[in-house]
């Protein structure tokens, strides 16, 4: 019996990783299929982009459970500290993306400090007045961001590779955001990520467990940043024009909502919730003002359908065809007295255990 | 090892814990017993300094405790499990026993991102002190579970490994098995029982089961109203004449 569940557990193990290749394959092989699409490409390009975003929002709201909705504040951090470098320090492109990401991140670790003791409503409004501050200052440090006219970034170069086409401006993207993605991957399954998600599931027992909780949730705010920071660089080469109207609270928003359809706490629902929603933004575009309407719209018929977003479907469908079993059939130390697992369920009402702390 | 010396607490006017004094012998299991809001686990929680007692000192090995954060309180090496499960419901089994070795690691953030050599280590050893325990308990199988899926017996060992990997001196486990089963709460008993030697620990043991207590400690300390009222073996308490009035011609 246990060997059995064993393989069948790392099967899922397997599919995940799957997933993974597959979702990676498709993505670096799309521009083979519609690279002669410059609009095409122009959106992958943005999805691409925003999946970065989104998987660093997902890293807060999902992983951490810090609710913040001024991940456009991060993005703009990024995206100026580009346009800055493209301008005036003519840094090579892998420093300058780690100018951003730094810049951003100890934007992230500032506005993190206070997160350690203040929770829910507080953290909102605090990351809110972030996201609505950000543009704002942009509009008036006109020596470092040229106001309302913004920064212009002409040639994205690296080397001798000039990045001049849609194509090669994609798998740029492309590149940046999978080497992100994969160190996110590795620091969530690290010791780094368990403590992440131990002091969403319960701060007493993370303390219990010798994990610092203020300390993790300032990490978490400067990991996410960090990436949000790259993202906003990417962003910058690839609209070409950074202004303070590009970093709305609309888009930060659009974002959150982003994670929440993909799946809190999956990254690669985050990948798909930003392919989604770009595709929904762009597909509604031509319909007018009526865009953000179709967005929540689209929003809500997800929630309906996959309350735990799409990154639930896998697992809803293996539940479907049987693939794993449910509550209670499991073996352990009851097994021998196969009549006391049924009373170990009924035994007691697990109850909240949020906190437990009990005097 | 671990010494409480005139201890008190109290939230407001009520007063959890007074003038309480023992001491937790090294290697042993010794118990904390009392009715029901006698203060067990206040004493507990003073102890892994959730909470800060208004009097008295608690030291382990000579070190202060009440100087540290409860964070550092592992360190130390004193683990602890919860009345109520306090897993980290959302990841699996083996995530959770892996917390359990994290503190023991050296490697930060950045090691653990590009998996420098000790952050590959750890990881490592974490999977395999992981595994050791949950054969211990018997619950390999549901390795790859997410916690809080399973049954509430299930939580409750998992919630003692998760204390157990993390081979601490002194094993604080608060009722480990109220609410589960007759037949899991007596395999649990000569599992407790197995902790000491097994893990080279001594283990602090608050029930108010009776049998499952006498049946496995060394020592009992017995408190009411969060006071001592008695203190001895087994066998010394179950003829102490307030210990039978104040508790158990109450239970029984």
């Amino acid at each position: 019996m246990m060997p059995n569940s064993v393989s069948r557990l790392r099967k899922g193990h397997m599919a995940r990783r799957g997933g993974l290749a597959v979702g990676f394959l498709a993505f670096a092989l799309a521009p083979v299929f519609v690279g002669s699409n410059v609009t095409t490409m122009g959106i992958l390009t943005e999805a691409v982009i925003y999946a970065l975003v989104v998987v660093s929002l997902n890293l807060l709201v999902g992983f951490a459970g810090l609710v913040s909705i001024g991940q456009a504040g991060f993005l703009a951090v990024g995206a100026y500290a580009a346009g800055y470098s493209a301008n005036h320090l003519h840094l090579a492109l892998p420093l300058e993306l780690l100018l951003s990401g730094i810049l951003a991140g100890l934007v992230g670790f500032i506005l993190g400090l206070p997160s350690g003791r203040l929770r829910g409503h507080y953290l909102v409004i605090i990351t809110l007045g972030f996201g609505l501050a950000v543009p704002q200052i942009a509009l008036e440090a006109t020596d470092i961001t040229n106001g309302f006219t913004g920064l212009s970034i002409s040639n994205t170069q690296f080397g001798p590779i000039v990045m001049n086409s849609p194509r090669a401006m994609y798998y740029f993207a492309f590149v940046v955001v999978a080497i992100s993605m994969m160190l996110i991957l590795l620091v969530l399954a690290s010791k780094s990520g368990r403590a992440i998600m131990a002091v969403r599931d319960s701060e007493a027992a993370a303390l219990a467990m010798g994990i610092p909780v203020a300390r993790t949730k300032v990490i978490v705010f400067t990991l996410s940043a960090f990436f949000c920071g790259i993202a906003g660089d990417l962003f910058a080469h690839f609209e070409g024009l950074v202004t303070p109207a590009d970093f709305t609270l609309a888009l930060s928003l659009f974002f959150l909502a982003a994670v929440i359809v993909g799946g809190l706490g999956s990254v690669g629902g985050s990948i798909v919730g930003a392919l989604v929603l770009v595709y929904v933004q762009t597909r509604s575009a031509s319909v007018g003002g009526y865009s953000e309407f179709i967005i929540g719209a689209a929003v809500v018929v997800v929630l309906m359908l996959f309350p735990e977003g799409l990154a639930s479907i896998p697992a809803l469908l293996g539940r479907k065809l049987h693939l794993t079993r449910g509550v209670g059939e499991l073996p352990g130390p009851d097994a021998a007295e196969p009549g006391e697992v049924s009373s170990v369920i009924a035994g007691a009402d697990p109850g909240d255990h949020q906190g437990g702390v009990n005097a | 090892m671990l010494e409480l010396d005139g201890v008190s607490l109290s939230f407001g006017g009520v007063r959890a814990v007074n003038n309480l004094s023992f001491e937790i012998p090294d290697g042993q299991i010794t118990a904390l017993i009392g009715p029901n809001g006698a203060g067990k686990t206040s004493i507990l929680n003073v102890i892994s300094r959730f909470y800060t007692p208004q009097h008295g000192r608690v030291t382990f090995d000579g070190k202060d405790l009440l100087q540290l954060p409860p964070s550092e309180i592992i360190d130390v090496g004193i683990a602890r499990s919860f009345q109520n499960v306090a897993l980290f419901k959302e990841l699996s089994v083996v995530d959770n026993l892996k917390i359990g070795t994290d503190h023991r690691s050296s490697a930060g953030l950045f090691s653990n991102m590009f998996r420098l050599p000790r952050a590959v280590k750890h990881e490592r050893d974490a999977r395999r002190e992981a595994e050791e325990v949950l054969e211990f308990l018997d619950i390999e199988a549901i390795a790859e579970r997410r916690s809080g899926t399973l049954s509430y017996g299930h939580q409750k060992l998992v919630d003692l490994g998760r204390a157990l990997v993390s081979r601490p001196k002194l094993l604080l486990l608060d009722e480990p098995a109220a609410g589960t089963s007759e037949g899991l709460k007596a395999w649990l008993a000569t599992k407790i029982k197995e902790i000491p030697e097994r893990f080279g620990c001594a283990v602090l043991l608050i029930d108010h089961d009776m049998l499952l207590v006498l049946g496995v400690s060394q020592k009992v300390v017995v408190v009411d109203f969060g006071s001592k009222i008695a203190q001895g073996t087994p066998d010394e308490i179950r003829q102490d004449r307030r210990v039978i009035a104040a508790y158990l011609g109450e239970e029984s």
